[in-house]
């Protein structure tokens, strides 16, 4: 589903990204792992194809196509879905309405009527229920003065609404409490099916307990360092990443 | 402007006294004198005034017109009016071709007939006493050539009178309708409303002009609030990129008034807007919003006055922008706080979205407080779209022009909330869609 090699990228020409590689197939959950200012953010950005980032070298290829090819709104038409680390608040749009023009523009992508209110109104009734958003949020201005939790659910939300192939969660967990942390996990779960993938990019264990990586990857520096099984979560969560330092300092 | 201007209009004051016969002896003959010496001595603004530093519409108009000429007859079809009025808006719809109120063309909703609704004509023949009692009664502040120009040559426009104790539903839509389809038009139409106590109303000003040739209608327009009436007047201008618009709108508060104004500017070679607010009454509230919306190499100017004579009033003013191309947007909000005006909220705000290199903006509050018990709070923004914004609902799916657009309308919706009349909502949504998408 996708591919990426060899991927350098930079902004105001810093190099950010050193040489990315990852495949991620359909039906799989990647989970990304990494310090502060590792890169994941800027991985998770250069896919969703955010221009103030320059690839240098590298390619990734997702569903038989360049991905690099493809500006933001088509990247999201063709399945590739960004839950934001950092939700921007815009006043005067409403998620409904945001969402409505979002879902038919992908429908007619996908050249499948637009689904009328009505429709409209019962898909996102049942959604809403799913990562249980209250229906006086989706009405206000989109992310407006919504809390932390709130953000991120909406995020997921979307997420359901517009059934992503490749969904990335950036940091979906952080300042979440327990239990919408288990809210929103269960609404990936359920999302997940063998056609999609996803991946997870988080600095803490916690959320993987609730959503099973079948990979785990460190980054580190714009690298990937280490990648193994869920068990490697476990194991960053009980050492940290010192030891994966000193590894690399003997290499 | 130099001599010639001067020369210009002696001669066609002249041939206008001339063909006023017995009206000379009127008292309103006197108001125009004064003006016409007002502007023989101040001439139309120059580039060295101030307050038209940015707005060289003298200039424009010697080099688009031929400002001798007289202006011809009108000469539109009941077919080519009708296309320009706005139908959509349930309520009554005043028709002024080249300024001269059609009664025949207008039509005056059941709930508005016990409105007086006089020509300007009419109302300086038979209604003398009211209409000294207001005509020219709110200037506020400094001499406007383009007002002076105006009250020289007052003939046409209307008088409108609203009862005490009325509320109205409904608004009264002014279209003026411009014939330039087979020569210039110069226009000096006057508006004169009055409202009576404790009345509500609603008026809204449209301008369509027809035909290629230049046009220009230099408005002025009274507004006379009485003790605890709630007026809203609502402005529009989408004439076009050839036409040229001057208007003086001086709204005069008394005592527990409550006036929202609303100017919305979307095409037109230049347009300026003064604006004189005098809240001369306690416990008013006086709402100024605009809204312009330029592109091509439209040139919007709004020169916004609010004078606080009296007491616990409040005033909030809120103007947005989004200028594209090479349109040139300025703004100037003055705010005058006299030493009896304690007690006086005064708010301004002016934004800006600017979505082109090309596009100017020149914004300036000017906050003149001589009381010490008043809260006043003035803010000016401008940028550009928000990056971040635009990629989130591109990211969602949402093309890249949508994008911009549904931000653009959440800037403007701030306005759009606080127009009256559904219908209006909706035909300037509309426009703005229209221009967005
Ligand atoms: N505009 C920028 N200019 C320069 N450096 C930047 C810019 N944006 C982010 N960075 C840097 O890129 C690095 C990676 O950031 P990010 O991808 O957000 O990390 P993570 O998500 O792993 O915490 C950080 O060191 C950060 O300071
Ligand atoms: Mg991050």
């Amino acid at each position: 589903m996708l591919s990426i090699k060899n991927l350098r990228a930079s902004i105001d020409g810093n190099e950010i990204l050193k040489g990315i590689n990852l495949e991620v197939k359909a039906g799989e959950v990647h989970a990304i792992m990494g310090p502060n200012g590792s890169g994941k953010s800027t991985l998770a950005s250069v896919l969703a194809g955010r221009e103030e980032y320059d690839v240098n070298s590298g390619t990734i290829e997702y569903l038989g196509r360049d991905l690099m090819e493809m500006n933001p709104e088509e990247r999201a038409r063709e399945g590739v879905f960004l839950a934001f680390q950092y939700p921007v608040e815009i006043p005067g749009v409403s998620t409904t309405n945001f969402l409505k023009t979002a879902l038919n523009q992908i429908r007619e992508h996908r050249g499948e009527e637009r689904l009328d209110a009505v429709s409209f109104l019962t898909l996102m009734k049942e959604k809403m229920k799913l990562v249980e958003l209250d229906q006086t949020l989706i009405s206000r201005s989109l992310n407006e003065g919504f809390s932390g939790g709130e953000k991120k659910r909406n995020e997921i939300f979307q997420m359901a609404m517009l059934e992503p192939k490749l969904a990335i969660l950036d940091e979906t967990d952080s300042g979440l409490d327990i239990d919408a942390l288990k809210i929103v996990a269960n609404g990936v779960n359920k999302l997940k099916s063998s056609d999609n993938a996803t991946i997870v990019v988080t600095h803490y264990q916690r959320l993987l307990d609730y959503i099973i990586p079948d990979f785990v990857h460190v980054l580190m520096n714009g690298k990937f360092v280490k990648s193994g099984g869920k068990e490697l979560a476990y194991k960053l969560e009980e050492l940290g990443y010192d030891w994966i330092k000193e590894e690399q300092a003997l290499v | 402007m130099g001599k010639k201007l001067n020369e210009i209009f002696a001669s066609q004051f002249q041939s206008f006294e001339n063909r006023l016969n017995g009206e000379k002896q009127m008292p309103v003959h006197k108001l125009r004198k004064d003006a016409f010496e007002a502007l023989q001595s101040t001439g139309l603004p120059d580039n060295k005034n101030e307050e038209y530093r940015f707005t060289r519409l003298t200039t424009l108009l010697e080099r688009s017109f031929n400002l001798s000429q007289q202006n011809p007859e009108q000469s539109l079809t009941k077919d080519q009016i009708d296309g320009r009025m706005m139908k959509d808006i349930d309520g009554s719809s005043l028709v002024f071709l080249n300024g001269v109120y059609s009664k025949e063309q207008s039509v005056i909703a059941s709930e508005h007939q016990d409105i007086t609704i006089d020509s300007l004509q009419d109302a300086i023949k038979y209604d003398s006493e009211c209409f000294e009692h207001y005509f020219n009664k709110t200037k506020s502040y400094g001499n406007d050539g383009f007002l002076s120009w105006n009250t020289a040559f007052t003939e046409t426009g209307v008088k409108i009178s609203v009862e005490s104790n009325r509320t109205y539903e409904k608004p009264i839509v002014l279209n003026f309708i411009t014939d330039a389809t087979g020569q210039q038009f110069i226009g000096n139409p006057r508006i004169l409303i009055q409202i009576g106590e404790n009345s509500e109303i609603t008026f809204l000003e449209n301008f369509k002009t027809i035909g290629d040739f230049p046009a220009f209608n230099n408005l002025a327009l009274e507004i006379i609030s009485e003790k605890a009436s709630r007026v809203k007047y609502i402005k529009i201008q989408d004439d076009g990129d050839n036409t040229i618009h001057m208007s003086n709108s001086m709204v005069y508060q008394t005592d527990a008034c409550n006036v929202s104004m609303f100017a919305f500017t979307f095409s037109g070679k230049m347009v300026r807007n003064n604006l004189n607010v005098v809240v001369d009454g306690e416990g008013c509230e006086a709402n100024m919003y605009g809204l312009y919306l330029l592109n091509g190499t439209t040139h919007a100017d709004n020169h916004t006055v609010v004078d606080h004579r009296k007491p616990n009033s409040v005033s909030n003013e809120l103007y947005k922008g989004i200028l594209d191309d090479k349109s040139r947007g300025v703004f100037n909000g003055k705010i005058y706080v006299r030493q009896l005006a304690q007690k006086t909220n005064a708010f301004q705000s002016n934004n800006n979205i600017l979505l082109s290199n090309d596009a100017t903006i020149n914004t300036k509050p000017q906050l003149e407080i001589w009381a010490d018990d008043v809260k006043c709070s003035h803010g000016c923004t401008t940028g550009q779209l928000d990056d971040e914004q635009l990629f989130y609902l591109r990211s969602r799916g949402i093309d890249k022009d949508r994008a911009i657009g549904i931000l653009l309308q959440a800037f403007a919706n701030d306005i759009f909330d606080k127009t009256p009349v559904k219908e209006l909502r909706s035909y300037l949504e509309e426009i703005v869609m229209d221009r967005l998408n």
